[in-house]
């Protein structure tokens, strides 16, 4: 069948060299031929549609222990009660935010929490399909110089200055249970791509005592190069379900080759998922400051890197010999180098100025000044653009 | 000089790399091995540094849809809930008289003292998750007074209520060149 109807294609382009006639192209035979093409079907199938025996995300999580309704309740109910009978109502003054928020990490944060690190998409980057409702409230914060400290919450930003010692973390705990603490970097990688820089580590933590537990790799500060924006950095607790030898992920203090610190939280996960599970979480957001020049030479002992983010370029209908109703100077230099153009105009700014003799004095009002009515209009022009650092010419 | 790119959630573009000035000695060592770019998986990086794209919207629509994160507050007969929207459809932060944290201390749930409350307590967790521009739709001269006491206190806990416009790149036939943000720091100084 194919066979057949490419053979009336190829005969009908033939007839149609010899003499042309107008076929309207709706009528033309459209795509590959029935036999050939596959079936809407057979398409569905092959693409990665959704599927919701395939695209599903697994909870990692610790479970959620539920207290009975009337248990909660109860206290809630009278608590309300004495609040409306008493005389007056609170004034906004009177209410505490501390407070509120104590009470909601208890109740409603973690699945708040869980909401914003989706919306950070930190267990997409992190684990892969899988997720955690971060059960356990972890309170991090960093000291400064001033006595005061820099807490981190879930994606607020913190400098690099200010992050340069290890924090101070704190959670509830059992004294007899064991935790890993992991800080990672999934965006700062620079010589691999998608992977993880490992900040700080600390396996075997008993209780809340994270100074008695195995400092696996030890604390580097942030260090986000120049140009790249905020990086996310991850605190993720886990709770273990006995001890555990982490000596492939042990490193020598202090860690400063950082294609040793090179991380993947998905496959150490994988590793050691029958021990840990995920019980904490907490972020911040880190971007570059002057700080860090000095971090990277001295350091790391390493050039510094600086990046720059290079827009994609703009559709240009492409040239033709003969434009019609073009102005030409625009034409051509639409066309043109731009890099050449920019340096010409910089070299013809370096002619005027001179680091020797004082600035000449700008014109308040410059296209007042007289022109030339001997040049050409589109001359002309430009010597005013020019005069009003309009377009190419807003450096000069 | 190395040709670079940078990869972000939303945008692929390329990036130059270059070196800042310091001993050409540096240069040797184990840290130097780069990828010719570098990949930002942060999808809210580009929004903070105002690059992204932004949705415009329709002109028909009921509300205008032209924002990264926008503020909506509701109020019903019994309860205050305000929460964040991002453009793609999720809820990013919420605070609501429903949850007991708030309504614990509350006489009445659906007044001014209410109202004051969700407000603050939305701005406090904005800032805690790092959100501090949105866009709201509210005109504080014509919305009623409780509404605008929601507003001054998300106000007056930090946050902007207006998103920055797109960034959009400079190109030499436009007449005027704004700012580019990703070349803007705080002049904040270490030691």
């Amino acid at each position: 069948m194919s066979n057949l109807i490419n053979q009336f294609k190829f005969a009908r382009n033939l007839l149609l060299k010899l003499q042309p006639v107008y076929i309207q192209p709706n009528r033309e035979l459209r795509g590959k031929a029935p036999d050939v093409a596959r079936t809407l079907k057979q398409r569905l199938e092959g693409t990665d549609m959704f599927d919701p025996s395939l695209h599903f995300k697994v909870n990692i999580g610790l479970p959620h222990l539920k207290t009975s309704k009337a248990e909660e309740n109860g206290p809630r109910l009278k608590m309300q009660q004495s609040i409306k009978k008493s005389a007056e109502a609170s004034s906004i003054e009177e209410i505490s935010l501390k407070e509120i928020r104590k009470e909601w990490l208890k109740t409603a944060a973690p699945f708040q929490i869980k909401a914003i690190a989706e919306h950070y998409n930190i267990f997409k980057d992190l684990f892969g399909e899988a997720f955690f409702v971060p059960r356990i409230p972890i309170s991090i914060g960093y000291q400064q110089t001033d006595g005061s400290t820099m807490p981190v919450y879930f994606g607020n930003q913190i400098k690099p200055y200010e992050a340069v010692l290890p924090p101070i973390v704190s959670y509830e705990a059992d004294p007899s249970s064991l935790w890993t603490l992991v800080l990672t970097n999934p965006d700062g990688h620079l010589s691999e791509k998608d992977a993880e820089y490992v900040h700080w580590f600390i396996g075997n933590i008993p209780g809340n005592n994270i100074d008695k537990g195995d400092e696996v790799v030890s604390y580097l500060q942030p260090f986000p190069p120049r140009g790249t924006g905020s990086q996310r950095l991850v605190f993720v607790l886990y709770k273990q379900e006995k001890q555990i030898d982490f000596s492939s992920y042990q490193r020598t203090t202090p860690c400063l080759e950082l294609t040793n610190r090179t991380f993947h939280m998905k496959r150490f996960y994988k590793e050691f998922q029958d021990y840990i599970t995920p019980a904490g979480l907490s972020f911040f957001q880190s971007d570059w400051d002057i700080s860090l020049t000095d971090f990277f030479h001295k350091t790391l002992n390493m050039k510094e890197p600086i990046y720059e983010f290079d827009f994609p370029e703009p559709y240009k209908k492409p040239p033709i010999w003969f434009p019609k109703k073009q102005p030409f100077n625009l034409y051509m230099d639409k066309h043109r180098d731009q890099k050449q153009i920019s340096k010409e105009l910089l070299l013809k700014r370096l002619k005027t100025v001179d680091p020797f003799k004082p600035k000449e004095p700008e014109y308040k009002y410059p296209n007042a000044l007289p022109e030339n009515n001997n040049l050409p209009s589109w001359l002309r022009v430009e010597i005013r653009k020019q005069r009003l650092k309009w377009g190419r010419y807003n450096d000069m | 000089m190395l040709e670079a790119r940078i990869r972000n959630a939303s945008l692929f573009s390329l990036i130059k790399r270059t070196y800042s000035s310091g001993n050409e000695a540096l240069l040797e060592g184990p840290n130097n091995s780069f990828l010719p770019f570098i990949y930002n998986r942060n999808p809210r990086n580009l929004e903070r540094l105002r690059i992204a794209p932004k949705p415009s919207g329709y002109v028909l629509d009921k509300k205008p849809v032209n924002y990264w994160h926008r503020l909506v507050i509701e109020q019903s007969n019994k309860h205050w809930n305000a929460y964040i929207e991002h453009f793609e459809g999720s809820r990013v932060v919420t605070a609501s008289t429903k949850e007991w944290a708030i309504k614990q201390f509350l006489r009445s749930t659906s007044d001014s003292v209410a109202a004051a409350i969700v407000g603050k307590v939305l701005a406090q967790r904005c800032l805690e998750f790092g959100l501090l521009e949105v866009n709201s739709d509210y005109d504080l001269k014509q919305t009623s007074p409780k509404i605008t006491l929601v507003l001054r206190n998300i106000e007056e806990g930090g946050i902007a209520l207006k998103e920055p416009e797109q960034f959009l790149p400079h190109r030499h036939w436009s007449r005027e060149a704004k700012e580019d943000p990703t070349k803007v720091y705080e002049e904040t100084q270490s030691k």
